[in-house]
């Protein structure tokens, strides 16, 4: 027997996650398109004639968004100059399908695309970095580049914002994550649905009150074409305590994702909580709450051959780093520490003692969790 | 109640974590237990620690005055009854100075868990006898007496004279269990259809009631018996209930929401291991009545599935109820604004007076969308999913009977209180508790009267609005 879609009475063939109600494919397009141009105008996400970076991945939620957002434009003329952006890590295997994705995409939609890599802006593929440092950090390196990277991608196609597809599960999950972390400072941020401080580009998330499941839905009966596979080098476990946490909320309560965002949009944080000041680096000029920003000292590290100096406590990373300088410079007779190997330095047997094995899991925690994506 | 593993197994998960290092960290006698994280400790040091940690608790609040009159909520578990002994300890020490009139108190939820009649009378013989170790006056109250709270009360002044606080005690402590009121409390939670939106509103019920105790017998602190690793749960759970605005009162070491009486948490420092070792070589007893999740499976209910989330997480990275809890400490409250600010149900500032980009908002959207077409088809199932979708499901249901109590008290003789008239008044957190439950009139008195309060006022608002100069409540 056929259901009745709730809205237009035809026949239903999906039932929301959002709301329980059942619906035909019609009816949920409309209901999904309308809410996210909802929240575009409610949220006051986008000036008309403004230039737009759509972060694209090639997963699904980039995905559906750059159709959508180009839908929605049209449909109510944002008046949007919309780019497509992607950033090649530099990962064989995972990033060549996804980059593939991105480009069928490009032609699909008709949107320009810009792809940066990080061997263009670093000097270093994703590749060559776990081949230097293994596989243990690499999560670390990736989080603090992609983040800049996308925003000199759209410096170079001035764009002036960068939209990205993080969901509501996403939100959820991330807020969950910064309690469990102790996090107060993304806490407070990672609810907001445009985030960046002054010297970054503003980023904003249309899809904050969409729930993952409903991108799926709308991707498979759009026929929406996206490449889904986990990131070949992401083991991040302490964020899969979270997602799985969150999963089970869902099954008690299915409105658990929509409830957990509106906490975090009702928290507010103790006036004498220290909160970084942020400037910018030294450097690049990217924003950074330290004299040298998180990409830099990691870079540095890379290239003086000591990766995991970089790693760590910011001030912490820093002091490693300037007493290898240091130690060159007084040596003047042995070559850069840039060109020698991680084995014979003798610098590089301070690194492990002083970064990482003070507990061995609580840093491990520490090290992987640090690379949850920020907003 | 019973998280806690027993003592036996407690004890010899510690001699397997003592093999290391077996001396004290503070004599050199021979450690039994380890506290904190890696800290050895033989009886004397330990029970020494623990001690000076709870007064440092109490002490850093400044909170708490000395011989202040302080109400010990009292369940019979781990938790409650270390609270009891260590005040217990704290008053023989002190003898001289002969201080306060405090109470440990108890409500006998038994009705919650469907005991029988006998059982809870046996339940309320063994929680008396468990209290009378402490020297107090006690009391035991069902959870029924809610029904008899008044919103008129709360404005009375608080008793002062002793001869009030003494009759008021005894009225408490002779308080017989109203098979109406019983019957009303059985109808509202039969008519909650989640587990976890039960357990939140039988919380609310309990404090509620605690408070007025509190209240009426002139205490101005309540003691609860939380410890750290139910708060860092409590972190959690809420946020994942859409309390994120409560989250620093729920799990700081004083919740002002009362007004007069303030809830405090003296254990909030100590995760329950160390509740369960003090009680162990202190000899405190305790008692395990069952609640509402008692034996049932993780998913049971959202506070359920959270303590179990943080305890795995717990064994695998010590540092987490710490770390949690911290969390919740650099939260703050939001000043709610004006008495129409506040929840009528658990009296949290009103978070629902969002921007039209935000959660409830959207959800408010999404919903609108829907409905548009046909709104009866809500009502006619009874179900739907999210909070405004209810404001209009449940005006049919509004019919001419009174309030419910039926003594003169109620003044909506006109027409009875719709969903959406309660709604209003309710935080977002007892919004969905609410709209679990099948009808909003049995709710107890005092949160219909001033549902109707509040109604009422905004009628007369709406009625001079033109004629104020500014939006002033
Ligand atoms: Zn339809
Ligand atoms: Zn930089
Ligand atoms: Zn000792
Ligand atoms: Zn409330």
């Amino acid at each position: 027997m056929p259901v009745p879609c709730r809205k237009c009475g035809g026949s239903a063939i999906l039932k929301r996650p959002k709301t329980g109600d059942a619906l035909c494919k019609e009816c949920f397009y409309a209901a999904f398109e309308s809410e996210i141009h909802h929240t575009i105008v409610t949220g006051k996400l986008f000036t008309r004639g403004e230039r737009v970076a759509v972060g694209a991945s090639g997963g699904k939620d980039s995905t559906v968004l750059a159709y959508v957002l180009k839908l929605l434009n049209e449909k109510y003329d944002y008046g949007l100059d919309l780019v497509l952006l992607s950033v090649d890590e530099g990962i064989t295997g995972y990033r060549d399908d996804s980059l593939e994705t991105v480009k069928r995409n490009q032609q699909q939609y008709d949107l320009p695309l810009k792809i940066v890599s990080y061997e263009e802006l670093y000097g270093w593929t994703m590749d060559s970095i776990v081949k230097q440092i293994g596989r243990k950090n690499n999560c670390t390196f990736c989080g603090v580049f992609r983040r800049q990277a996308l925003d000199r991608g759209a410096l170079l196609v001035n764009a002036g914002k960068i939209v990205t597809g993080h969901n509501a599960d996403d939100i959820a999950e991330t807020i969950l994550m910064n309690i469990l972390r102790g996090d107060i400072a993304r806490l407070r941020r990672c609810a907001d649905i445009i985030t960046g401080a002054e010297g970054a580009l503003p980023r904003c998330k249309p899809f904050k009150y969409t729930y993952e499941k409903e991108i799926v839905m709308y991707a498979y009966f759009k026929k929406l074409d996206y490449f889904s596979t986990e990131c070949i080098y992401s083991p991040n476990a302490y964020r899969g305590y979270a997602r799985a946490y969150l999963k089970d909320l869902e099954k008690i309560r299915s409105t658990s994702i929509i409830d957990i965002i509106h906490s975090g949009e009702s928290l507010s944080i103790k006036k004498d909580v220290k909160m970084p000041t942020q400037g910018t680096c030294s450097r690049c000029a990217y924003i950074s709450s330290q004299p040298v920003c998180k990409a830099c000292t990691l870079l540095e590290g890379l290239n003086k051959g000591l990766p995991k100096l970089g790693i760590g406590k910011p001030h912490k990373a820093r002091k490693r780093l300037d007493a290898v300088d240091l130690k060159a410079s007084t040596d003047s007779s042995t070559p850069p520490p840039s060109s020698s190997s991680t084995s014979s330095d003798p610098a590089a047997s301070i690194a492990p003692s002083s970064s990482s094995s003070s507990s061995p899991s609580s840093s491990n925690v520490a090290a992987e969790v640090k690379q949850v994506v920020d907003f | 109640m019973c998280q806690v593993q027993g003592d036996d197994t407690l004890m010899i998960e510690e001699v397997k974590i003592l093999k290391r290092s077996s001396t004290c960290l503070k004599c050199d006698e021979a450690a039994v237990v380890i506290a904190r994280v890696k800290d050895a400790f033989c009886r004397h040091c330990f029970l020494g620690y623990v001690t000076h940690r709870f007064k440092a608790t109490i002490g850093k609040s400044r909170l708490i005055r000395d011989k202040e009159k302080v109400l010990i909520a009292f369940s019979g578990g781990q938790n409650s009854s270390a609270v009891a002994r260590l005040i217990h300890e704290g008053r023989s020490e002190n003898q001289h100075k002969r201080s306060d009139s405090s109470q440990v108190s108890s409500t006998d939820d038994g009705i919650i868990t469907q005991q029988t009649p006998e059982e809870r009378r046996a339940n309320r013989e063994t929680i008396t006898k468990l209290m009378n170790a402490y020297d107090l006056p006690t009391c035991v109250v069902p959870i029924e007496e809610v029904f008899s709270l008044r919103l008129s009360a709360e404005s009375t002044l608080r008793v002062k004279d002793e001869d009030d606080v003494t009759m008021a005690m005894e009225h408490f402590s002779q308080l017989s269990i109203q098979d109406e009121a019983s019957q009303r409390l059985q109808d509202i939670l039969d008519s909650v259809k989640s587990l976890t939106a039960k357990e939140d509103l039988v919380k609310t019920l309990r404090h509620r009631l605690l408070a007025d105790i509190a209240k009426q017998t002139g205490h101005t602190k309540v003691m609860l018996g939380d410890n750290g690793t139910n708060l860092a749960s409590r972190v959690l759970s809420g946020m994942a209930q859409g309390r994120g605005v409560t989250v620093p009162l729920e799990v700081g070491f004083a919740d002002n929401r009362e007004g007069d009486s303030t809830f405090v948490r003296p254990l909030r420092e100590f995760p329950s291991r160390e509740v369960s070792l003090y009680n162990h070589l202190m000899g405190v007893e305790s008692v395990c009545i069952p609640t509402l999740t008692t034996k049932a499976s993780q998913y049971a209910s959202i506070n359920k599935l959270t303590d179990d989330f943080i305890h795995g997480l717990q064994v695998g990275f010590p540092s987490t109820v710490s770390t949690v809890l911290r969390t919740g400490e650099k939260l703050c409250m939001v000043s709610s604004s004006g008495d129409e600010g506040s929840c009528i149900m658990c009296k949290a500032p009103l978070d629902t007076n969002v921007s039209a980009c935000s959660a409830l908002e959207s959800t408010q959207h999404s919903l609108a969308e829907l409905s548009d077409p046909d709104r009866g088809q809500q009502t006619a199932n009874g179900q739907c999913s999210l909070a405004v979708s209810c404001e209009t499901s449940y005006d049919d249901q509004s019919s001419s009977e009174c309030c419910g109590q039926g003594d003169g008290s109620c003044h909506s003789t006109k027409k009875t209180i719709s969903f959406g008239d309660v709604s209003k008044g309710l935080c977002y957190g007892c919004r969905i508790t609410v709209r679990d439950m099948k009808g909003v009139n049995s709710l107890p008195g005092y949160v219909l009267e001033e549902a109707g309060r509040r109604q009422r006022r905004s009628e007369m608002k709406e009625e001079i609005q033109d004629f104020l100069l500014t939006d002033d409540r």
